[in-house]
């Protein structure tokens, strides 16, 4: 069974909102609120929270991404909602802040305002992390999901994986990501059929 | 194993050997000899009626450069930081050709023409793409050809090896762990400087005949390598003293769409070959449901699939079988253009447009759109550019940094309205009358 023209305006009008909600959201939140951190939260905000994006992630070494996600933060950017500045490799890249016709964009839009619960669940669990912790989350989770552990002892391989594929983490720093994450109840464990 | 050659119009003579042979003359490969690469451009550029088969070998032999240089480049890295060995090096080096060869073996007819008649994946309710249909086509119809061959013997690939790297799927219970680390090569079968890309800009300006997409890609391979992204994971990156030869390879994409592949008359030409499609689908006499192609979840439903290419289709049109767009492609009848906006268009141009469709009402054929175009410009990555003659990955700064032309090339969002042919002049009295 097919999206239809509406489902797909609405994910349209979602997408198209998204970066301003989220620069208003972390503008006091986030240590920088960059491209990263936008990729990663749009992951969280469809894969974790449910939120109908449409987005077709893929894994690469740098954790779950999408060129549409990037594509909407360059029209987003282009309207002038937000502003996406480039600060500096030594300063953590890019910087994205509400643009000067972000007023005109009210607060209480829809269709972005009927998923303020999940929105407010992703600014409270990850929206005080950087991007670079935001990378090992969502790496962590796009193969959880894919791994699908069954029990406790599961992890392991969860952390070894991690581990290959992002070997500039150590053990430590992994597993502590994945256990914060269980512990959280982000990530599940599914039951054996 | 035995060395073949075959001479590509591009890059000379691409070399391959008996196993990529067998893969090559395999028929869902040889499918890729009928399916156009820019479906109907040839409208509007004569020479362009080349096809997806030689952009394939084209793909694996740049691929195959771009992975030689990044190991020549890092290979200390490579082996103490990411624990390869050449044996390993080898291994990873036939898959990266294989999934360079085989990207785009899921191409439906006219290549990206048709894409909006990929059914929807009932999992995620998400439009199918040839990705999908490419992985699927490799993991079942081209497994045996893959795994079974002698020369695996000493590799022991796996089809699923080679669809992973396509779709970057890491399904750990089929892959060992220690492979994950391959996906350091997935920016060469799919990123912003991927080999697809490298390879489709040169042979899509030489087949068209026209001199914005060539850039220097030898000086590209000279300074390609491994550098580190902010949050320290390696990626594909250029040396500095290669960034003006990346900044080329930005604007001819740019130049590439704006004159080629987003053209009015080929947007027109796309717009009726979905209908000639839709019409041929919907009358086949085992269809059913929506006018969609097979389903990738089988190997039944894709060897139907790939009875659809593009002699077929132009058969169906020269019978007469496929109706008004059939016709309008046979006749050179093509919907016209008559408005459209510039390629950065204002929210008032945006909002003019929309009040001419208004006015136009049913006369109105279809809205092209240069955003939801396969070959839109937007959301690429910047590309990492990295001091020179480093033998481990560093930092560096994006492309944007370097270039003040990239940092100010916005994609195209142009939109126009298409109109029928004989409607032209009425559909054109009419808004002139409104403007008054």
């Amino acid at each position: 069974m097919g999206c239809d023209m509406q489902d797909r305006n609405k994910q349209n009008e979602l997408r198209q909102q998204l970066p301003l909600e989220l620069a208003r959201r972390l503008e006091d939140k986030s240590p920088q609120f960059g491209k990263t951190v936008f990729m990663k939260l749009a992951y969280l905000l469809q894969e974790l929270y449910g939120v109908p994006l449409g987005y077709r992630f893929s894994l690469y070494t740098y954790g779950p991404y999408s060129a549409e996600v990037l594509a909407d933060l360059e029209y987003a950017n282009l309207r002038k909602q937000v502003e996406v500045e480039y600060l500096g490799d030594q300063q953590g890249g890019f910087r994205i802040t509400p643009g000067e016709k972000a007023g005109k964009c009210s607060e209480q839009n829809e269709p972005i305002a009927d998923y303020r619960h999940q929105l407010d669940k992703l600014v409270k669990h990850f929206g005080s992390f950087n991007a670079r912790e935001l990378e090992l989350r969502t790496t962590s989770i796009f193969l959880w999901k894919r791994i699908r552990p069954k029990r406790t002892e599961d992890v392991r391989d969860l952390v070894e994986t991690v581990r290959h594929l992002k070997p500039h983490f150590d053990d430590k720093t992994i597993r502590h990501a994945v256990e914060s994450l269980t512990n959280d109840g982000v990530i599940e464990y599914y039951p054996s059929k | 194993m035995t060395g073949f050659q075959v001479r590509d119009p591009v890059h000379g003579f691409i070399e391959y050997d008996e196993w990529e042979r067998e893969v090559i003359n395999h028929p869902a490969f040889q499918r890729l000899r009928r399916i156009r690469q820019l479906a109907l451009a040839d409208f509007v550029y004569p020479g362009a009626t080349h096809t997806r088969f030689e952009h394939a070998l084209g793909t694996m032999h740049v691929a195959t450069r771009m992975y030689d240089a990044i190991v020549a480049r890092q290979r200390h890295y490579l082996d103490s930081q990411r624990g390869y060995d050449q044996a390993g090096l080898e291994r990873d080096r036939r898959v990266v050709r294989f999934a360079a060869l085989l990207h785009d073996i899921g191409h439906s007819p006219f290549s990206h023409s048709s894409e909006n008649l990929f059914p929807f994946n009932e999992e995620d309710n998400r439009r199918y793409q040839h990705e999908d249909y490419s992985a699927s086509i490799i993991r079942t119809i081209l497994k045996e050809t893959i795994e079974g061959h002698s020369g695996n013997a000493n590799y022991g690939i796996t089809a699923d090896d080679v669809a992973d790297l396509i779709t970057g799927e890491t399904d750990t219970s089929r892959m060992p762990q220690g492979s994950v680390r391959r996906l350091l090569w997935r920016p060469i079968v799919t990123s912003q400087l991927d080999a697809d890309r490298a390879d489709y800009l040169l042979r899509d300006s030489l087949h068209a005949g026209v001199s914005y997409g060539r850039y220097d890609l030898d000086r590209i391979l000279a300074t390609v390598t491994l550098g580190l992204g902010k949050e320290g994971d390696p990626s594909i990156a250029v040396e500095e003293g290669g960034w003006h030869a990346a900044e080329a390879l930005i604007i001819v994409r740019y130049m590439m769409f704006t004159q080629v592949y987003f053209h009015r008359v080929r947007q027109a030409l796309d717009h009726h070959i979905e209908g000639v499609l839709s019409h041929l689908i919907r009358n086949n006499t085992s269809h059913t449901g929506d006018a969609v192609f097979p389903s990738p979840s089988s190997a039944d439903t894709l060897r139907e699939y790939l009875d659809w290419d593009d002699w077929k289709i132009f058969g169906e049109i020269s019978a007469g079988n496929c109706g008004e767009h059939g016709e309008c492609i046979k006749e050179r009848k093509h919907y016209r253009c008559i408005r459209n906006t510039s390629e950065v268009p204002t929210d008032e141009e945006i909002q003019e447009l929309e009040r001419c469709q208004s006015t136009l009402g049913e006369l109105v054929a279809f809205v092209g759109n240069a955003s939801k175009s396969w070959y839109s410009l937007g959301g690429q990555q910047d590309l990492l550019i990295v001091p020179d003659g480093s033998d481990k990955p560093i930092g560096g700064d994006p492309l944007s940094h370097y270039s003040n032309v990239v940092r100010n090339l916005t994609p195209s969002r142009q939109q126009g309205i298409f109109v029928k042919l004989e409607d032209r002049q009425r559909a054109e009295k009419i808004l002139s009358t409104s403007q008054q």
